[in-house]
C-alpha cells in the first residue's frame, strides 16, 4: 500500500535533521514508497542545499571601520534633490529656456536694446570716474540666460537622475 | 575572539569616551552587519552605507544598551531597521525608473540563463518579504539560534519558525512555477 503524502513541514524538519531516529526512518520509508513525496522532497532539497551553500558572510570594503569611526561625530549632511524634484527642476529650466528662445525669434527683442547715459543721473561724484554710456544688449543677455539654464539642466540631470541610477545599477546583485 | 564579558567591558570603555574600543566592536561585527544589509537591499554600495550608518546609530544610542541581550543581537536589530528605511527611501526615489530597468533585464537574463539554478533561486528569494528572506538567510548562517533571530527581528520565536518554513516552501513553489517540471531535474 502506498504511504500517505507528507506535509512540507515534516519534509523540512527531515531536511533540517530535527527528527528523532524513529521518525526519520518512518519518513524515509514514506518517501521511498510515495512518488509525490519524493518529488516534493527533491524540490525542497534544492532550496535547502542552495541556502546552505550560498548563505555565507560577505566582506565589506577594507576601510569600513575607518569610515564608521570618521562618521561618529559627523552631522547629517543636507539631502540633495531627489530624482523627482531634480526632474521637475529640469523641466522648469527647459521651459524657461524655450520661452527665452521664442522671445529671441521675435523682432520685438531687438527694440529692447537701450543706452544708459550716466551723465543724466542726478549724481555729483567728482572723484569717481564714470563711463558716459553703457549699452545693455537684451539679445546677448537672453542667449547667456539660455546657455546657463542648459548647463544647469545638464548638471541636474547628471547629479539627481543619471548618477544615482548608474551607481545603483553598478552595485546591483543578481 | 572576544567573550561577552570582554565585549561588555569594551562597551563600558566606549561609553567612557574611548572610541578606539568601538573600532574593535565594528571590526568584529562588520561582516554580519554588511551581510544583513546586503540581504535586504540587494545592493552592495547601499548596504555598506546602511551598515556604516547603523554602527554610527548604535554608537549614539550605546547608553541605551542594557546588557541583558547580546550586543550583536541589539546591533543587528539596528542594522535591520536602518536597511529597511534605506530600502523605503530608495524605493520612493527610483520606483518608476527602476521598474522599467528590472523588467527589461529580467527578460534578457531569462533568455541567457535558462540553466542557471542560482539565478532562478535568487529571483525566487527576491519575491519574499524582507523579513521572510532575512529570517531564512540568518537561519542558514548557523551563527544564531532561532531565539536570537526572533529577538533580532523583534518577533516571536514561533513566527520566525513559520517564516523560515514558509520562505523555503515559497522559494520551492516559485522555482517550480518558473521552471515547471525542469526544477526537479536540475
Amino acid at each position: 500500500m502506498e504511504k500517505k503524502k507528507l506535509s512540507d513541514d515534516i519534509l523540512l524538519q527531515f531536511l533540517d535533521g530535527n527528527l528523532s531516529e524513529a521518525e526519520t526512518d518512518f519518513i524515509q520509508e514514506s518517501i521511498n514508497e510515495n512518488n509525490e513525496n519524493q518529488v516534493r522532497l527533491r524540490e525542497l532539497e534544492i532550496v535547502h542545499e542552495f541556502l546552505k551553500r550560498e548563505t555565507s558572510l560577505l566582506t565589506p570594503s577594507t576601510n569600513f571601520t575607518e569610515k564608521v569611526i570618521k562618521g561618529l561625530h559627523k552631522k547629517a549632511s543636507p539631502v540633495f534633490l531627489s530624482p523627482k524634484n531634480g526632474f521637475l527642476l529640469i523641466i522648469g529650466l527647459l521651459i524657461a529656456s524655450l520661452l527665452a528662445l521664442s522671445l529671441l525669434s521675435t523682432d520685438t527683442i531687438n527694440q529692447l536694446q537701450t543706452n544708459f547715459n550716466f551723465k543724466d543721473l542726478p549724481l555729483n561724484i567728482k572723484n569717481v570716474k564714470m563711463p558716459s554710456t553703457f549699452t545693455f544688449n537684451m539679445t546677448l543677455f537672453i542667449r547667456g540666460f539660455v546657455i546657463v539654464n542648459l548647463i544647469l539642466a545638464f548638471i541636474l540631470l547628471d547629479r539627481t537622475i543619471l548618477r544615482p541610477i548608474f551607481q545603483k545599477r553598478s552595485n546591483m546583485i543578481f | 575572539m572576544i567573550t561577552t564579558q570582554e565585549e561588555y567591558s569594551l562597551i563600558d570603555r566606549v561609553l567612557a569616551g574611548d572610541e578606539a574600543s568601538y573600532a574593535l566592536l565594528v571590526d568584529k561585527y562588520k561582516s554580519y552587519a554588511f551581510t544583513i544589509a546586503v540581504k535586504i537591499l540587494q545592493n552592495k554600495g547601499e548596504a555598506e552605507e546602511a551598515a556604516q550608518d547603523a554602527f554610527i546609530k548604535a554608537f549614539r544610542y550605546l547608553n541605551n544598551f542594557n546588557k541583558q541581550a547580546k550586543f550583536s543581537t541589539w546591533l543587528y536589530r539596528i542594522v535591520f531597521n536602518t536597511a529597511i528605511s534605506y530600502k523605503r527611501k530608495n524605493r520612493n526615489q527610483f520606483e518608476s525608473i527602476e521598474n522599467q530597468i528590472i523588467e527589461y533585464s529580467d527578460r534578457s537574463d531569462i533568455e541567457m540563463k535558462k540553466d542557471d539554478k542560482r539565478f532562478f533561486i535568487n529571483q525566487a528569494l527576491l519575491k519574499l518579504s524582507d523579513a521572510d528572506r532575512l529570517a531564512v538567510q540568518l537561519y542558514y548562517m548557523k551563527e544564531y539560534s532561532l531565539e536570537e533571530i526572533a529577538e533580532m527581528l523583534n518577533q516571536n520565536i514561533n513566527t520566525v519558525k513559520v517564516r523560515v518554513h514558509r520562505a523555503r516552501q515559497r522559494i520551492a513553489d516559485e522555482l517550480k512555477k518558473i521552471l515547471k517540471e525542469e526544477a526537479v531535474n536540475l
